[in-house]
């Protein structure tokens, strides 16, 4: 993954792929492997696997401040601070400057931007679930956003070829509503975390604890290049042992080795060129983030995998006459039906017994809630549609229990050297209806520094959720009770669209051009050889985390426009 | 993103986490190396009153205490550093009204008091009984504008000794000595296993 000189780049290419996260490295794996001379452009520095990840090994003892930002950092990414995790001493280098690029919001918006090679596939959490065929209906079945042209049928190949590639840790469990993936071992759940399994199990027909379902290699399972997961629970850092999936451990390295790859970082792309004569985009227009220059590149194939909200602008800054309001925005849905899941809703409490039992490594994923509402009849729900999976994990508390108290001495010295109680969490991610309401634009009135327009978004969590975070609350609690645990407390507390980093729409897919933007397999409709296959195209959110999808729908899109493009050319 | 990550922080604020700052003087009665170093926020005065809280929160024994593993040095650190104009300012006044009461109480300005004489005047402010601990907690709680005005003197007292208690116990347990020496440190176990008898184990990991 050189670096590339400008002189040195033709300027006609078989493929463009704009962004290098989890869709555009796979973008590039199966153009590349496919046999399309690609370049691959990412707005972000160059970020080479291991070599470029500076905190991977780092103790608490070895920040200046022990993993705390800066006061003079934290001013740099206020809004990148929202997580409340993401801007430590630790990762604070994966996530972009708010003062150098500034967003607007007409009502809150939490987002998370990762500006690098690699992009958000260095920091994100690995969950990784397959749709099932319920989700693919829902739109249809309910009359929320627009059908999906697809159905789990089609992209079911896909899901198993990403997750050959990938490696899913997980087990099986014969689920309709959360299909099992190709898996390898699962990480096991600890002491605690198996009671609540069994209290629930013994409580309830309707649900149950499953282990996390991540992109981590288990089980001594090795990929090109990668390693078992050590445990060490550092992976938003990056990881030494290729351990979990990200671009720059996995898809671009897989996508360098064909010889096909040109990857050019510091790639700020703006512009697709559409040509009314053609009718087909030509090429993208690009500004180098460091020198400022102004560059076109040309291609026979676009793909468009920025990341939900960057390549919506791009499309929307792309205005040609036959497109006045954004490329391949005829159905005016261009920047709407944005989406998010929301969380920051469960419960938490402590278990008496396993006080003499510990656990060995820090996993880097807990257990896992498979949805259980309105799923079927027995399920259904007067008060929303749809559902919600639950996350959560055990662990004993450390020394940071004894924070806020009053206690000291040499007592307590000696005291905080032992684990302390296990404490259980349990958090919602729900499913976010697809409102047309919910939008993005850009605001030609404000420039960012290189004289492009800001994003605003508009957009905000409705009844529906509301409603289904009511339910979320009271089920947690009464899970954790209803399996010994103690102390239980729940908690609801304020979630702003983007916080759950899953933002999606946008440009969604759809039937009908009237009210979508892409069509079944992810092209502009009126401009076939421009492929969205970020979260933009999502037509609605599901529950499940969403990366594990997206690589599949990629990968499908992908392998279309290499087909096309080699029948073409014969 | 990693959200077990938020999972923990979320608890963690449950006692709330780590906040505050300190106040002014001159030094005397000094112990350990705290003639030796420089301090970069802290005022002489705040210097010698937060070195014997350390001293007292996490005294040294067979096992270091948090003099030993330069905790002061850290707190002034973060004060200066981490911590918000704000909240430098209420710590600042905490450690002020903390002084002022040594003064009343030993007729004495506090940089001449020794361990024995603030750990007296700390013991007086920490050790209650369980209702008036909650009492406290709770009313730690409240911002400062809901306080009223005759109780703000005692708020931002415990403000501060909050504050260097929780810096104390955040610096030492995540330091060097005490994270590779004395805790259980393993930064690559190389294996998971869920449920392991504590006594193979030991003390609690540090990671």
């Amino acid at each position: 993954m050189g670096k590339n000189s400008k002189s040195n780049d033709p300027e006609q290419y078989d493929a463009i792929v704009i962004g290098t996260g989890i869709t555009g490295g796979w973008a590039a794996k199966e153009l590349c492997e496919n046999g399309l001379k690609t370049l691959v452009l990412e707005r972000g520095r160059m970020v080479t696997h291991v070599k470029d990840y500076p905190t991977m090994n780092m103790d608490p003892w070895d920040f200046d401040y022990h993993g705390y930002a800066s006061k003079k950092d934290r001013e740099r990414q206020k809004k990148q601070a929202r997580t409340g995790y993401t801007t430590g001493e630790a990762s604070k280098h994966w996530f972009v400057d708010d003062i150098d690029h500034p967003y607007n919001e007409t009502k809150r918006f939490d987002w998370i931007r990762g500006y690098h090679v690699g992009g958000r596939s260095i920091m994100w959490a690995r969950m990784s679930f397959r749709w099932s065929e319920m989700d693919f209906e829902a739109n249809k079945k309910d009359g929320h956003g627009v059908d999906w042209p697809i159905r789990y049928k089609d992209l079911e190949p896909w899901y198993e070829k990403v997750e050959k590639f990938v490696g899913i840790s997980g087990k099986a469990e014969g689920l309709p509503q959360l299909p099992d993936s190709i898996f390898i071992p699962p990480v096991e759940l600890n002491c605690v975390e198996k009671e609540l399994q069994k209290g629930v199990a013994e409580k309830y027909d309707d649900r149950q604890i499953i282990n996390g379902r991540i992109a981590n290699l288990t089980g001594g399972e090795v990929r090109e290049g990668r390693a078992s997961c050590q445990f060490r629970d550092r992976c938003i850092r990056g990881c030494p042992y290729g351990a979990y999936f990200s671009s720059n451990s996995s898809t671009l390295p897989a996508a360098e080795k064909t010889g096909n790859m040109t990857l050019r970082p510091n790639s700020i792309v703006h512009e697709i060129i559409y040509d009314d004569d053609k009718k087909i985009a030509t090429g993208i227009r690009i500004i180098d983030a460091e020198t400022n220059e102004k560059i076109e590149y040309f291609s026979k194939i676009i793909f468009v995998c920025a990341s939900t909200i960057p390549s919506t602008s791009i499309l929307l800054q792309s205005k040609s006459e036959r497109f006045p309001n954004g490329l391949g925005n005829d159905s005016g849905e261009l920047g709407h039906n944005l989406m998010d899941h929301h969380f920051k809703v469960g419960a938490t409490g402590t278990y008496d017994g396993h006080q003499e039992d510990y656990y060995i490594g820090r996993k880097p994923t807990g257990y896992f809630v498979p949805r259980f509402r309105n799923l079927d009849k027995k399920s259904e729900q007067t008060n929303f549609i749809r559902g919600y999976g639950m996350q959560g994990g055990a662990i004993r508390n450390n020394w940071t229990r004894a924070i806020g108290k009053m206690s000291y001495g040499e007592q307590l010295k000696e005291e905080l050297l032992k684990p302390g109680d296990w404490q259980i969490g349990i958090n919602c991610f729900g499913e976010c209806l697809p409102y047309h309401e919910n939008k993005m634009t850009l605001d030609y009135n404000k420039l960012d520094k290189w004289g492009l327009p800001t994003v605003d978004f508009d957009a905000e969590f409705r009844e529906n959720e509301i409603e289904m975070r009511k339910d979320a609350e009271k089920q947690a609690v009464e899970m954790l009770k209803g399996s010994g645990f103690k102390d239980v407390k729940s908690y609801n507390d304020p979630c702003f669209p983007g916080n759950g980093i899953h933002e999606m729409g946008t440009a969604r897919m759809g039937r009908d051009p009237k009210t979508s933007v892409l069509n079944k397999y992810n092209q502009l409709h009126a401009v076939p050889n421009v492929y969205v296959t970020d979260g933009a195209c999502m037509a609605s959110s599901a529950s499940q985390n969403p990366s594990l999808t997206y690589m599949a729908i990629t990968a499908r899109a992908a392998n279309h426009a290499a087909k096309e493009f080699k029948k073409n050319k014969n | 993103m990693d959200r077990r990550t938020a999972l923990k922080n979320l608890t963690l604020s449950f006692g709330y986490v780590v906040s505050t700052p300190t106040l002014m003087s001159i030094l005397t009665s000094c112990t350990h190396d705290e003639i030796l170093w420089k301090s970069d926020f802290f005022s002489d005065k705040e210097k010698h009153i937060v070195t014997h809280l350390a001293d007292i929160i996490l005294p040294s024994s067979n096992i270091p205490g948090s003099l030993d593993v330069n905790v002061p040095q850290f707190i002034d650190k973060m004060l200066k550093n981490v911590e918000i104009e704000s909240k430098q300012i209420s710590f600042q006044k905490g450690a002020a009204i903390f002084g002022d009461r040594f003064k009343s109480k030993f007729d004495k300005k506090i940089v001449k008091g020794n361990k024995e004489e603030i750990q007296e005047l700390f013991e007086k402010y920490f050790d209650l009984s369980e209702e008036e601990k909650n009492k406290v907690i709770d009313e730690q709680r409240l911002p400062d504008d809901k306080v009223s005005n005759d109780k703000k003197d005692t708020y931002l007292m415990y403000k501060f000794l909050f504050s260097v208690r929780n810096y104390t116990l955040f610096g030492y347990y995540t330091s060097e000595k005490i994270g590779e020496e004395i805790l259980n440190y393993d930064p690559i176990p190389g294996k998971f296993e869920g449920c392991v008898p504590l006594k193979e184990i030991g003390n609690a990991w540090s990671l």
